[in-house]
């Protein structure tokens, strides 16, 4: 049996451990609320945009974004976390991205500064880098967008896709790749009447493309930091939970250690009064 | 006929989903007011105002950064930023202050 002084520094540093995952189960629970809120009401918009680049689709568009492309390299913008201590959440986001085509010769866009510490250690190459924050800005996602789109434009990428992480709920999460560049599926095989652009067609979507990947990208960040916060928050509320077990475990060792102690004196005592007499 | 669906929206907020009577825009290349059985339109809009009518009410709005993508029956509106002109004083210009 270990020592009573051992048991005692060992209840002490499980504790202060305690101590530190019920404050970031406390924050987390806190974050998750305003990040959740964020992601579920830009759904509506994102939504709203995905309609509408439908609807367009279902018109004749000669645009290059519309065209399915064979040339050029595959890229993959990847949504991580900037911290661990989030359960599986940065793990199941990086075996998705390793399992995926774009993991070799891709252009790799990652947030998260975990992620990106996680690949730098594997070799694989990071292209351009966005720190992850406490809760997304639309200025990430216009950074983003910015380094992705003038790839696409020069022909150098031929595919951008988006992986994240979607907020189910609290306890459920889903892997997702959204395909952003181009648009080829939504290209209807009979197309309707001809849709009318002002000033011009290309005018027009050169702005909205860049509006369009802003947008989702964004919901993107949104989506992901909503998961981060939920599965930090399961993660340490298992942690705080494990601790708690572990403390009443040691208490019982100490304080059979503890009465060991005092029956072993006593005898001691006993013992050394018999002697005497 | 039947009404024009005007749908606002934003990264932050579903500002309006209504049936209206006519909108007028401000599209990029000037003024643009829409009725009911518009043909399918795709525009960028400048910064400015939204006035959509219903009946003898008109409800106005501020846009910024945004595009709009008309057919006949809807009008979707996407922008960066957008608020309601209805209440006197304008919420953007408070958080400026």
């Amino acid at each position: 049996m270990r020592s009573m002084r051992d048991i005692r520094r060992r209840i002490r540093s499980v504790h202060s451990t305690q101590q530190i995952t019920r404050a970031m189960n406390m924050i987390a629970t806190s974050r998750l609320r305003r990040a959740q809120e964020n992601a579920i009401t830009n759904r509506a918009f994102t939504n709203a945009v995905w309609d509408a680049i439908q609807e367009i689709g279902s018109h004749q568009v000669s645009s290059l974004f519309w065209r399915p492309r064979q040339e050029g390299r595959l890229c993959y913008i990847v949504v991580g976390a900037d911290k661990g201590l989030c359960g599986p959440y940065n793990a199941n986001i990086l075996r998705s991205f390793l399992e995926s085509e774009g993991a070799g010769e891709g252009v790799h866009v990652i947030t998260g500064r975990r992620l990106q510490s996680q690949l730098r250690f594997r070799g694989i190459s990071v292209d351009y880098y966005e720190e992850g924050g406490d809760l997304p800005t639309p200025k990430q996602a216009e950074r983003l967008a910015s380094f992705v789109l003038p790839l696409f434009m020069n022909g150098e990428v031929r595919e951008i896709n988006l992986l994240y992480t979607h907020f189910v709920n609290i306890l459920n999460r889903e892997i997702k790749t959204v395909k952003l560049l181009p648009l080829d599926e939504f290209r209807a095989d009979k197309a309707r009447q001809d849709l009318l652009w002002e000033p011009s067609e290309e005018a027009v979507f050169s702005k909205l493309i860049h509006h369009y990947v802003t947008s989702l990208i964004y919901n993107g960040l949104l989506e992901g930091k909503a998961s981060e916060y939920a599965a930090r928050m399961v993660a340490m509320d298992a942690a705080t939970d494990n601790a708690d077990d572990m403390i009443k475990e040691l208490t019982l060792q100490y304080n059979q250690a503890r009465q060991a102690s005092i029956t072993q004196e006593i005898a001691e005592i006993v013992g050394g009064a018999e002697a005497l007499r | 006929m039947a009404g024009l669906r005007l749908r606002i929206v934003t990264p932050h907020n579903q500002l309006l989903d209504d049936s209206v009577e006519m909108v007028v825009l401000p599209g990029s290349e000037g003024q643009l007011a829409v009725y009911p059985g518009h043909i399918p339109l795709v525009t960028t809009l400048q910064d400015g105002e939204i006035q959509a009518g219903k009946g003898a009410k008109e409800r106005r709005f501020r846009v910024a950064g945004g595009w709009v993508k008309i057919s006949s029956e809807q009008v979707i509106i996407l922008a960066r930023e957008a608020e309601a002109l209805d209440k006197g004083r304008s919420t953007l210009a408070e958080e400026l202050q």
